[in-house]
């Protein structure tokens, strides 16, 4: 009876390779919820450095811008001084000089040879030498215009410097250039900002591509020119691009033009700064996900143990039945298993009963068929005793066999207890005539094997006779068998109705001796058999313990 | 009923018993002319008469007397008690509330009268309660002359 549940179309699995499965099923949805999450997170997390970039760029320019304002502020101041109109260019010095206490920068005054009248680097009188940067100062002789410097090196101070240089004017005519000069440096302090972090890198590049100020290491880096490539896109990305630093590291960067004085104003930082919140959140995915499948693993291990340990053991049982041994009921924490194995407790329980009552009935019948050959041995004997031929012999001979087969047919029906004493008067009497010529009556009866055994002799005999002599050898004769018990006997009647004259049989042979000795002696009781005028007539007395009370029992042997 | 024991046997049973008589005899009569001659009286324990008859044939043939024919255990005793056989040839199984094992016990211990069992194909346990009372021996169904004769022979003498 193969049952054939369902099919995976894959080969059969373990418990705990299914419950691995189901964990991991289980967790894939927020697994991919959480790894989801973790990389939206990131991409805001990148957004929101990149905008910062941009921010810081766009703030550093704007300071510059400022810082630059105010140094034109007091430039545009200084060339109003009314000193300086009249020429009195000892008393402009010391003015110039008050102007700049809190200014760490210095103040040159130009005439248009960019000859230095006045510096406050020096002592008014000492000699000065010509400016190091003519360029931006003829620019604002032609233009009148305020102009910033590229960065050079100082005349004076021989250090990397720029200028804010501002022209002072008398109606439309410029008479001097007056020039603030600042070190590099001091825009490197002012894009160094210690708030940002280390990784942050902010530098100014001026119009010539040279690098004017840098918040690392800026000493090293300061009058070198930026590398040709990151110039370029310096200039022309809009917003936030990546590329190699002049220290050659990837980095990700965002350009601001200041306003004042045209120089690239860039915020940096490394592209391992912007990629860490990804990072982050590929080793928290990945860490998920292996949390995830090791704790399926460990939960799928723990609770199949629970399920395999059980269904081992039941299949253990089951092979044990198989083998014929008795198993008990398992109690295991697993319902299904403790409900197999008891299931299967009872069938080897009903196994070993089965095998044992097998052998009894193997020993019963081996008992049994050696009893009756020596009863057969006996029938045989006795039949020949009485024989006047060999065909007689093997007539009378077979017609005994066929009845004690009757009663063996009957006793067989009802696992050997016995036969109901009607059944057994019908069987004898159909070996001879059809039972429409007998009247059978009496209370349902059942008689032990022994009783059977006997009385089926008498019925043989007495059937033997009539065909032969009496009732059922008249054409319309009749026989009667009626039966009733009282108190603790039952009395047996045989009853034979002739329509002539009864022949009285003239020798009494072994069927006599059967009728009124052998079965009453075995049964313990009293016949008579008599030859009355309509026919003979033979009564059986016997006790009623030949007789069981209540039903045969139909699985059991008699004992 | 006792009177059935001493009735005369029908004449025409006399076939049977001389025929199987004829096989066996002789050889018996040469393994020991001695206890041949010796007629044992002798009480049939059996309840199935066909089986009765034919050991009653096979002790006259034997040249024994069969004092009765019982066909349970009370009988058997009674009748040992009234007439004091030599042996008792006992069939295990019986009609009745007790076994050949059960009147073979009381027959010897009330009135020495030893048993010889005759069985069919008897199952370990009752063989082992057979074993446990004083008998002569077992003999396996069906019986013929000169198994019953080896059998006889151990009958002690009274």
């Amino acid at each position: 009876m193969p049952a054939r549940v369902f099919n995976l179309g894959v080969p059969p699995q373990r418990i705990r390779t299914f419950l691995t499965l189901f964990a991991l099923v289980l967790a894939a949805p927020l697994l991919v919820l959480a790894v989801y999450s973790l990389n939206r997170m990131a991409s805001l997390e990148q957004s929101e450095i990149e905008r910062r970039v941009s921010q810081v760029a766009e703030d550093l320019a704007h300071d510059i811008d400022r810082e630059l304002d105010r140094a034109s502020a007091i430039l545009d101041t200084l060339a109003s001084s009314i000193a300086l109109r009249r020429g009195d260019l000892p008393a402009f010095h010391a003015q110039t000089k008050a102007a700049l206490k809190h200014t760490n920068a210095a103040i040159v005054l130009v005439d248009h040879t960019f000859q230095q009248l006045t510096s406050t680097m020096v002592d008014f009188g000492a000699e000065l030498p010509k400016t190091a940067d003519p360029e931006t100062a003829r620019h604002v002789f032609e233009t009148k215009q305020r102009r910033v410097s590229n960065l050079f090196r100082g005349s004076v101070s021989g250090r990397p410097v720029f200028n804010v240089e501002v022209p002072v004017l008398d109606g439309d005519k410029v008479l001097y250039v007056l020039i603030m000069s600042f070190q590099a440096s001091h825009i490197a302090n002012l894009i160094t900002r210690q708030n940002l972090g280390s990784v942050w890198i902010n530098g100014v590049t001026d119009n010539k591509g040279i690098i004017l100020a840098r918040s690392e290491r800026h000493e090293d880096f300061v009058g070198k020119p930026l590398p040709s490539e990151l110039l370029a896109r310096s200039r022309s990305a809009e917003g936030v691009f990546r590329a190699t630093s002049v220290a050659g590291a990837d980095i990700v960067r965002a350009t601001v033009r200041s306003k004042v004085a045209g120089w690239l104003v860039s915020a940096t930082v490394p592209v391992t700064f912007l990629e860490e919140p990804r990072r982050r959140s590929q080793f928290f995915a990945a860490a998920i996900l292996g949390t995830a499948t090791a704790l399926g693993f460990a939960l799928a291990y723990i609770f199949g143990g629970f399920m395999a340990r059980p269904i081992s053991e039941a299949t253990a049982a089951a092979a044990a039945v198989g083998a014929g041994k008795k198993v008990a009921p398992l109690h295991s924490p697993l319902v299904e298993a403790n409900t197999l194995t008891a299931v299967l407790s009872g069938a080897s329980i009903e196994l070993e009963r089965r095998q044992e009552h097998a052998a009894f009935l193997m020993r019963e019948l081996a008992h049994r068929s050696k009893n009756q050959l020596a009863v057969v041995r006996g029938m045989a004997l006795q039949t020949a005793g009485q024989s006047k031929s060999i065909d007689q012999f093997t007539h009378d001979f077979n017609q005994r066999l066929q009845g004690l087969a009757e009663s063996q047919d009957l006793m067989l029906q009802q696992n050997w207890q016995g036969a109901w004493l009607e059944e057994l008067v019908r069987a004898h009497l159909n070996l001879f005539a059809p039972t429409g010529r007998a009247d059978i009556s009496g209370p349902s009866l059942f008689l032990h094997a022994n009783a059977v055994q006997n009385i089926g002799y008498a019925l043989h005999e007495l059937a033997t006779n009539a065909v032969k002599h009496g009732a059922l050898h008249a054409p319309q004769g009749r026989v009667s068998v009626s039966w009733h018990s009282s108190d603790d006997r039952i009395r047996l009647e045989w009853k034979e109705n002739n329509e002539q004259q009864a022949i009285q049989p003239e020798r009494k042979g072994f069927g006599y001796l059967v009728l009124t000795q052998l079965v009453p002696q075995s049964l313990q009781g009293n016949a008579t058999l008599e030859f009355a005028p309509e026919g003979c007539r033979w009564t059986l007395d016997f006790p009623a313990a030949h007789v069981l009370t209540g039903q045969p029992n139909q699985n059991q042997a008699a004992p | 009923m006792i009177s059935f024991h001493a009735r005369p046997v029908p004449d025409q049973f006399w076939f049977a018993a001389t025929a199987a008589q004829s096989d066996e005899q002789p050889e018996a009569a040469h393994g020991n002319p001695d206890l041949e001659v010796r007629s044992l009286r002798v009480l049939i324990v059996e309840d199935e008469f066909f089986i009765s008859l034919e050991m009653q044939n096979l002790l006259h043939g034997l040249g024994h007397v069969v004092v009765g024919i019982a066909v349970s255990a009370d009988e058997a005793v009674r009748i040992a008690q009234s007439e004091q056989p030599d042996v008792a040839v006992v069939d295990i199984r019986l009609i009745g509330s007790r076994d050949g094992i059960e009147a073979a016990e009381e027959m010897f211990n009330r009135f020495g009268v030893p048993s010889l069992f005759v069985t069919a194909n008897t199952d370990a346990q009752t063989r082992g309660r057979a074993q446990a009372v004083h008998h002569l021996g077992f003999l396996e169904k069906p019986v013929n002359a000169q198994r019953l004769n080896l059998g006889l022979q151990n009958v002690p003498t009274r």
